[in-house]
């Protein structure tokens, strides 16, 4: 089964930016935000792509297509 | 969470408050020549009354909590995740409900059917709402569950 995997928080601690903060810049809820980091939400792709913008981070390099066995 | 909780809480609050008052309006009721006389019981009182209440409070839990639309905290239905939610536990109430509305129908001719062929006076109107407020409280509960359990994931 395919996944896709994200270093969202790892990215976002770097950048010294709360989950509420990140949120509020991409327009979503920060329960949405939580449930990305944690991998169990597959964002749309302008979600995506607005989170790439706000990171400053090429879409790819954030996203990340897996194989689960 | 707390808002769909408390919305989903005081819907089924309500079913069991309207069933409750269309099938006892009132006791000890004397048919006249036109029309009835009756006492009306606690259940119309308590219906009114908490058609009354239940604005009043979820208007100050929304100004305490920012249940506003466009806050960006629970129920901002610009937020995709939560339109999946909404999806979701729509579905699962959608089924319920249905599958609920047949079984419905069927007691009803059910009991029609034994009213009828054992010849005995067996009122459907109290059985039907009860079983309508029970179907529409089911459904309830079960978009609740869902969307929390959705929610939390």
């Amino acid at each position: 089964m395919e996944t896709l995997k994200n270093i969202v928080k790892e990215l976002r601690t770097q950048k010294d930016m709360s989950q509420g903060k990140l949120a509020e810049l991409v327009g979503v809820t920060r329960q949405t935000i939580i449930s990305l980091e944690k991998g169990s939400y597959v964002p749309s792709l302008l979600l995506a792509m607005r989170i790439s913008e706000v990171l400053e981070v090429p879409i790819e390099t954030i996203f990340i297509k897996e194989n689960v066995e | 969470m707390k808002k769909t909780v408390f919305q989903c809480f005081g819907n089924v609050l309500l079913f069991t408050l309207m069933g409750l008052a269309f099938m006892f309006p009132f006791s000890e009721v004397t048919q006249m020549e036109i029309g009835f006389q009756g006492t009306v019981t606690i259940f119309p009182i308590l219906l009114i009354a908490y058609l009354i209440v239940y604005p009043i409070v979820h208007y100050i839990l929304v100004k305490k909590y920012h249940w506003g639309k466009s806050a960006n905290s629970e129920l901002a239905y610009s937020d995709e995740r939560e339109k999946i939610i909404v999806l979701e536990s729509t579905k699962v109430a959608y089924k319920v409900l249905i599958g609920g509305l047949i079984i419905t129908i069927a007691a009803i001719g059910g009991i029609e059917i034994i009213s009828l062929s054992t010849s005995m006076d067996i009122s459907t109107y109290s059985p039907s709402i009860a079983l309508l407020t029970v179907l529409l409280d089911i459904a309830t509960i079960s978009y609740c569950v869902k969307w929390c359990r959705e929610y939390k994931k």
